[in-house]
């Protein structure tokens, strides 16, 4: 519950949509992470900066809660309402404020979607490089809060390598203004802090992001393998050969079968694992590297190879791969999505690991992965209404996170910590560690104001397990892609 | 050599007896501190790869091991270090590179050092040994304290290990001698940005260096573009003005700019990152405009120093906290702001 009286001053603030009843609170009940809902007590949409300057200003005053919410795709729960605080959307904030072509730079609002900055560039031929699956919702203040990944980050980076400023504002109103032009930091790199916070340490207004020229030409090669061992190998070896793909994503047997019966992208059904690689470059440089490449797959023991020039055809194979979660989720009623990163040469034992645990618990994995970069999603398969299959993907989900850790891996490669794997944290960080995350975030908000209870467990709750489930694909958006 | 426990006993003793720690690579950066009374615990003995996987473009080594160690290890598996930083000394240690956070030529185009960092491992001011990051490309779990530590001059922690991506490197490179002036080297570069193999712009005594390294093909596309103009395959002399391998009278002052400010001024030596990291060689205090970007006095001469001034805004107010957060007992030296405007 949040205090009449702050309530009272709230409704006399200029510039803001304030949302009080029951029905259209509802819309705001959770993110993408839909198993974690908490109806907030109110919902606030500041109109501009100086109204939600005004918003965080009486929110510290009065010591309420807050948790600010871009477009709400996020996997993780980092934008699941407080039961006693206000949640801030920043949807209002969607205009592309500045384009500076031979700057190469964008500056944004937080609320600007990723796709849309890409779409108002491409006449100029230029584009904004990250892309995660989820890009024609997702806004670009979520993706700086994340640090989103995306298939092509392995060439092109994370969002923290394309962003080059950022406007912040402070739990108490106050402005951070982090260079829009920065190569260099007078003091500590506050730019790189500020990316994958997940709102824990200030509210992101206003975002610059660096631009890049269309590549002239690109291709997409599709290449299935006998085994995901042999595929992991022939990923290692394109590397090796010293290029270095604009994406590299791997699926094994069960998602190939499951995407090809959903979206029949033409994809080979009798592969053990399928290898997607698009390159891009120069015209005059492609046709070499895709003979590179081609006879390294080749010399891999690819068992078929296909390539892909026009939009159209390159769009078809990239199709199967960005529809393998509402694939797989025909499969079975429920499923719950992973996201550990390894070390890729662990790929082979950490695959044999989580086939052993799908014995052992009964329930099927289908594995996607974006292979260049080591970021695995094991999707667990179940059903909510079959006598403790929840509570059995919960614990597979818990051993998958650890077999990623004990390979040297992480438990979050992309979609955040947020609530879902809080618990997570205490395993893959000391109290040490952990001692420093917290100094951090007392360093930006001493009140702890910013979405409490999120990103960082407290020392003494490193116990229980928190999970994202997908109830009958009845995830928010079901018709978006993701991952 | 694995040198971490005496580095935390040494740590550890100076906690115990009050005494300021300085941590210290190489020494090849000591000008940057400001000379305040701290003990120096040197990194330099504890050094070596701790594992490299070429397939993966990761390796992990102790922060001790030499810059040019590392640069030749990943050159003999046909990979760089994209952010291939400043040479300032030969002792110079991967930890003291990634401490100063100083980026080479190619900042502007391939990115700064924090860009390839992804994981460290650090004696924290308490004497506490804590890992973050890792050796994986994506990891959002907790916040990126292996970045906050590039660049943070020893103020926050002793940089034990780093594990850094590198990348394959280009197949050729060639740098294009342009003689020119200051204003038109500048709409020079504008001419060139965005084109592909582009690693380099930097100015010296009247000549555009522009350095393109790529594949055959993208070397050949620019030689087309720059048809006439003196060019080489070796990349020495742009090296040697990143490296700052250039005479200077008095003190050397750094004016990190935006593109958009004008390049002419009369203490103006050299610039680099294509005009925005500009080098002035003048005994006061060069007279600037400074209405974007930051003025600092790099590299002290001979003669008085200016005085110096902190940042006052909310972002120096946000670095107090932070250092005041993570070493509440000031056991490690402070960041040396060497700022004289903002």
């Amino acid at each position: 519950m949040i205090p009449k009286a702050f309530l009272k001053r709230l409704r006399n603030l200029p510039d803001i949509d304030l949302i009080e009843d029951l029905s259209r609170l509802k819309v705001y009940e959770s993110d993408g992470l839909t198993a974690l809902a908490v109806v907030p007590p109110a919902v606030v949409l500041p109109h501009n900066r100086i109204a939600l300057e005004a918003v965080l200003s009486l929110c510290h005053e009065q010591l309420v809660p807050m948790v600010i919410r871009g477009a709400g795709t996020g996997l993780s729960g980092g934008a699941t309402p407080l039961a006693n605080g206000l949640l801030i959307s920043l949807a209002k904030f969607n205009r592309i404020l500045e384009i500076d072509a031979s700057g190469f730079k964008a500056r944004v609002e937080p609320g600007v979607t990723n796709l849309a900055i890409s779409q108002a560039v491409e006449g100029l031929g230029l584009f904004y490089a990250p892309d995660p699956s989820s890009q024609i919702a997702c806004s670009i203040g979520g993706n700086v809060a994340e640090n989103s990944g995306g298939v092509h980050c392995l060439k092109y980076g994370l969002t923290l390598h394309n962003v080059c400023g950022l406007k912040v504002l402070l739990a108490d109103g106050r402005l951070l203004h982090l260079d829009d032009d920065q190569l260099w930091s007078d003091g500590f790199d506050l730019l790189a802090l500020l990316h994958g916070s997940e709102g824990m340490l200030g509210v992101i207004v206003e975002v610059t992001v660096n631009l890049l020229p269309i590549p002239d030409a690109v291709t997409v090669l599709m290449a299935g393998f006998d085994s995901t061992e042999a595929a992991a190998h022939a990923v290692s070896a394109v590397i090796a050969e010293g290029v270095l793909p604009a994406g590299l994503e791997m699926m094994d047997r069960l998602a190939i079968q499951a995407a090809e019966d959903f979206v029949a992208a033409g994809y080979p059904r009798d592969a053990d694992a399928l290898l997607l690689c698009e390159l891009d470059g120069a015209l005059d440089d492609i046709e070499g590297m895709v003979n590179r490449v081609s006879s390294v797959l080749q010399g891999s023991g690819a068992k078929s190879l296909a390539r892909a020039d026009d939009a159209a055809s390159r769009a078809r194979l990239w199709q199967g791969r960005k529809a393998a979660f509402p694939a797989v989720g025909r499969l079975a009623p429920d499923y719950y999505c992973m996201d550990g990163t390894i070390p890729r040469r662990h790929l082979a034992k950490v695959l044999a690991a989580i086939a052993e645990r799908s014995t052992h618990y009964g329930l099927r994995v289908a594995n996607v992965f974006h292979a260049g970069d080591g970021n695995l999603h094991p999707l667990i398969l179940y059903d909510v209404n079959a006598e403790g299959e929840l509570k059995r993907a919960e614990a597979f989900g818990a051993d998958i996170l650890q077999i990623c850790l004990a390979h040297g891996g992480t438990i979050t490669g992309e979609h955040g910590v947020g609530l879902e794997k809080i618990d997570q944290m205490c395993v893959q960080f000391s109290e040490v560690e952990l001692g420093v995350f917290h100094a951090i975030k007392a360093a930006f908000d001493p009140q702890g104001l910013l979405n409490p209870g999120k990103a960082v467990p407290t020392l003494n709750r490193c116990a229980e397990f928190g999970a994202m489930h997908v109830h009958h694909g009845q995830t928010r958006h079901p018709e978006l892609p993701r991952f | 050599m694995d040198d971490m426990r005496s580095i935390v006993q040494q740590i550890e003793a100076a906690g115990t007896e009050g005494v300021q720690v300085c941590p210290q690579g190489g020494g090849s950066k000591a000008f940057l501190r400001s000379s305040e009374d701290a003990r120096i615990v040197s990194t330099s003995a504890h050094t070596g790869t701790l594992h490299y996987y070429p397939d993966e473009l990761v390796i992990r080594v102790r922060a001790g091991t030499r810059l040019t160690d590392l640069q030749e290890e990943v050159a003999h598996q046909g990979q760089f270090l994209p952010f291939d930083p400043p040479h300032l000394g030969v002792e110079s240690t991967v930890g003291g590179v990634v401490a100063a956070g100083l980026g080479g030529s190619a900042r502007p185009f391939w990115g700064g050092i924090r860009d390839y960092v992804l994981g460290v491992k650090v004696v924290l001011p308490t004497g506490q040994v804590a890992v973050f990051g890792g050796d994986v490309m994506k990891n959002v779990a907790g916040y990126d304290v292996s970045r906050l530590m590039v660049g943070s001059m020893g103020s926050l922690g002793l940089i034990l290990e780093l594990a850094l991506k590198v990348l394959p490197a280009p197949e050729a490179t060639r740098v294009f001698t342009l003689p020119m002036s200051p204003a038109d080297a500048i709409r020079t570069i504008q001419l060139h940005r965005g084109r592909p193999g582009l690693s380099a712009a930097v100015f010296f005594k009247n000549v555009l260096y522009l350095r393109f390294s790529g594949t055959h093909q993208q070397l050949a596309q620019a030689e087309n573009r720059l048809a006439g103009a003196i060019n080489t395959d070796s990349d020495e002399v742009v090296r040697k003005i990143q490296n700052l391998e250039f005479p200077v009278q008095h003190h050397l002052w750094r004016w990190d700019a935006s593109q958009a400010e004008p390049i002419e001024c009369s203490e103006l030596i050299a610039f680099d990152w294509g005009g925005r990291l500009r080098w002035l060689d003048s005994h006061l205090a060069p007279s600037i405009a400074t209405s974007s970007g930051v003025l600092t006095c790099f590299k002290p001469g001979q003669g008085e120093l200016p005085a110096r001034s902190m940042r006052t805004d909310t972002v120096g107010w946000i670095q107090e906290r932070l250092k005041f957060a993570l070493d509440p007992q000031s056991r490690f030296i402070s960041y040396p702001s060497f700022r004289v405007s903002t």
